[in-house]
């Protein structure tokens, strides 16, 4: 039945206001349904229908009228529904439509008057089967009318009108549903978190982290333990984050660590730790965290048995290890014993500060460390130690760098004078020893004796790789002076704030990846460590601005000189803000902070105000923030 | 066509340096002029180190002396 003459009808209904995308093929199939929907609910038609047929039989082979003849033969007629006036208008509107447009007008009249009188009667639409002849003109107006008021409703594509009546007549449904089907959302499964299980687990974590303590660092541990080790005092930021540990810990370890003091008190460490701290360490470290209130003074003599418990924990497995390679460590285990007593003075200091770690290899790795930059600067037979050492620090650097980081980290952070001097020459020994070049550290050992560091990344960036610079001097000197501040400012912090922990925690990591052996430190660890790296700009800013302020060819190492410039850059610009809020009686940098800054740089003269620097080199977003712009109407941007 | 200035990083970066050391609003701009100005020194410095060697190109000798002199320069 589908002919190409339907095509046409179907494109002629289209120019109606439908029918872009149908495809001819689909569209005398489509012609032939809308023709056969409406057909059968034309009750009242079929007699005139199968009468009209025949009236033009002139016309093309499959006329419309065939088509419903034949539609109306083989199609279950279906009652006529009057749901709405309009619908039923529509579909006989559409399909006269077609008629009109593309049949001769009298087959046209013959139906329309069908149609129409349909439509003219539509209170009385089953009801009336009288026809009517009206006018072609007035059939299309009221045509055009029903289309356009079906076009809001109708859904379909081609012949949209017809197909979203017929749809309306006969399935009223699918149409719709379809769409809103496509709209509907998948319904939201939120599991809301059990904060009870999340605590439980949360614990479970942490008991499982001490357990492991030998062990990778668990994600949680490290920043639990971050957290706590991370305090600037040691034990008193402890105190504050030990919200999971079980105090009946501290009572076992207290016990234990009393049962050990003796032994402690020794300082035989390293051979000591070997033994009792295998068992302790647990004990300790989770002591370490129990103890909370204890002040400095009274746990100085229990740091020094906890650091010692750790040192030997940690050294445990370091001496261990060095045991294990009898050839290479004959030297090194006479010597770390015989040095155990030389070595006592930094480790009463560094023990206060390892009482804070919770990892005790890492400890064992530093205290190898101490032992083997001391056996380097005082032995002189480094060449032949040293890469051993190196080898074996290298073997449990790997695993705990993460660790290593927190416990160099509280190390400098510590601000007990002990903890300062040994720390200092402790990070200065670690940091060489990682960095795996003796004559820096020599060079940094004597540089800094005395002096105290701040940070450990400070030494790293520029007692080891910045001493060509002569300003490591200077350096050591600045960060002398500034390390009473920096100690009253980490002594001020009773309170562990978290910026506190995290930055601490993030300036520690930053140290991890730095040494070689970091490399192969497990990809948790390094990922987390970038997480919690210390914020720094990011490289490819400080490059394009570099570039564009040079205007010439860079080689490429330039850079990384640059970014070093630019965090001690930074470090200077937060002291000098911190001295000059601080001068004013106030604890928030404010605008006149930074331009006192500008103008002791340089900066700012009386020749060239801050403003004018501001709308230089400012992009006129920031500009607009800064300055504050008066507007008509009494307005000024931005509003105070 | 330059960035947009890092502002909560600037923030970071002095909270992990002076953790008890707070930011007025917008003081991040500042800073981040400060930084801009040091780096435009630092520059001029090496360009004019690299001229007197007379190379085209920046060498790492060349920054390092620069930054000695501009470090020192920005210390305030």
């Amino acid at each position: 039945m589908p002919d190409p003459a339907a095509a046409p009808r179907t494109s002629a209904s289209a120019g109606l206001g439908h029918d872009s995308g149908v495809s001819p093929s689909a569209v005398p199939r489509r012609a032939a349904e809308e023709w056969a929907r409406p057909a059968p609910r034309r009750k009242h038609l079929s007699d005139s229908r199968k009468q009209k047929p025949t009236m033009a039989p002139d016309l093309e082979t499959a006329t419309p009228r065939l088509l419903l003849r034949k539609i109306f033969q083989t199609q279950p007629e279906v009652s006529p529904v009057v749901p709405k006036i309009t619908e039923p208008w529509e579909p006989r509107e559409s399909g006269s439509e077609t008629h009109s447009e593309r049949l001769s007008n009298t087959s046209m009249k013959i139906q329309l008057p069908d149609l129409v009188s349909e439509d003219t009667a539509i209170i009385t639409f089953h009801t009336s089967r009288n026809k009517r002849k009206l006018s072609i003109s007035e059939f299309e107006r009221a045509v055009d009318k029903r289309s356009s008021q079906n076009l809001a409703k109708s859904m379909s594509d081609d012949k949209s009108s017809t197909r979203s009546l017929q749809a309306s007549f006969s399935t009223p449904v699918p149409p719709n549903t379809i769409e809103k089907r496509g709209l509907l959302r998948r319904p939201k499964n939120r599991k809301t978190v059990n904060v009870d299980s999340f605590e439980g687990g949360v614990e479970q974590n942490l008991l499982q982290i001490k357990d492991a303590e030998n062990y990778l660092v668990d994600s949680q541990a490290v920043s639990m333990i971050g957290t706590t080790v991370m305090m600037n005092d040691t034990k008193i930021a402890l105190n504050n984050t030990e919200l999971f540990v079980q105090p009946q810990l501290s009572e076992k370890s207290q016990g234990r660590l009393s049962a050990l003091e003796p032994q402690l008190l020794a300082r035989n460490v390293l051979e000591r730790g070997s033994r009792a701290f295998n068992t302790a360490e647990p004990e300790s470290q989770k002591e370490h965290l129990a103890s909370n209130v204890d002040p400095e003074e009274e746990m100085v003599p229990e740091d020094h048995e906890d650091s010692a418990l750790d040192h030997a924990d940690r050294s445990g497995p370091a001496s261990v290890g060095k045991a294990g390679s009898p050839p290479r460590d004959h030297q090194d285990y006479a010597q770390q014993s015989s040095y155990a007593e030389q070595v006592s003075g930094l480790v009463s200091g560094i023990t206060e500060l390892q009482s804070n770690m919770e990892y005790s290899e890492k400890l064992g790795e530093k205290l190898r460390k101490q032992t083997t930059s001391h056996i380097n600067e005082k032995r002189q037979a480094r060449t032949p130690v040293t890469p051993v050492e190196e080898e074996v620090m290298i073997e449990d650097a790997e695993n705990q760098n993460s660790g290593k980081d927190v416990v160099e980290f509280p190390e400098n952070a510590g601000a007990r004078r002990l903890s300062r001097q040994s720390s200092a020459a402790f990070t200065r020994y670690s940091e060489p020893t990682r960095k795996k070049s003796i004559e820096p550290v020599e060079q940094t050992v004597d540089m800094d004796d005395g002096a105290v560091v701040e940070d450990t990344s400070e030494l790293e960036e520029h007692k080891t790789e910045e001493e060509e610079l002569s300003e490591d001097g200077a350096k050591s000197e600045e960060l002398s002076m500034e390390m009473p501040a920096f100690v009253h400012a980490m002594a001020d912090q009773v309170s562990l704030s978290l910026s506190t922990p995290r930055s601490l925690k993030m300036a520690v990591p930053k140290l991890s990846p730095k040494p070689p052996p970091a490399k192969q430190a497990p990809k948790k660890n390094r990922t987390e460590q970038r997480r919690k790296r210390e914020p720094a700009l990011p490289s490819s800013l400080v490059k394009k601005i570099f570039r564009h302020y040079v205007k010439m060819p860079v080689a490429r190492d330039v850079f990384k000189v640059v970014e070093k410039c630019s965090e001690q850059y930074f470090k200077q610009l937060s002291n000098d803000l911190e001295a000059y809020t601080k001068h004013a009686g106030r604890k928030t940098v404010e605008r006149a902070d930074l331009e006192l800054l500008m103008r002791r740089q340089g900066l700012v003269t009386d020749e060239m105000p801050l403003n004018v620097l501001i709308e230089r080199h400012l992009p006129l977003e920031y500009r607009k923030l800064l300055i504050p712009v008066a507007t008509s109407g009494n307005k000024v941007i931005p509003s105070k | 066509m330059k960035r947009a200035a890092p502002r909560s990083t600037l923030r970071g970066l002095i909270k992990k340096h002076k953790p008890r050391l707070r930011l007025a609003t917008n003081m991040e701009f500042l800073v981040h002029l400060n930084f801009l100005l040091f780096l435009h020194r630092l520059a001029e410095e090496a360009r004019i180190n690299a001229f007197e060697s007379k190379s085209k190109i920046i060498k790492l000798e060349h920054v390092i002396s620069a930054a000695k002199i501009t470090l020192k320069k920005s210390r305030g």
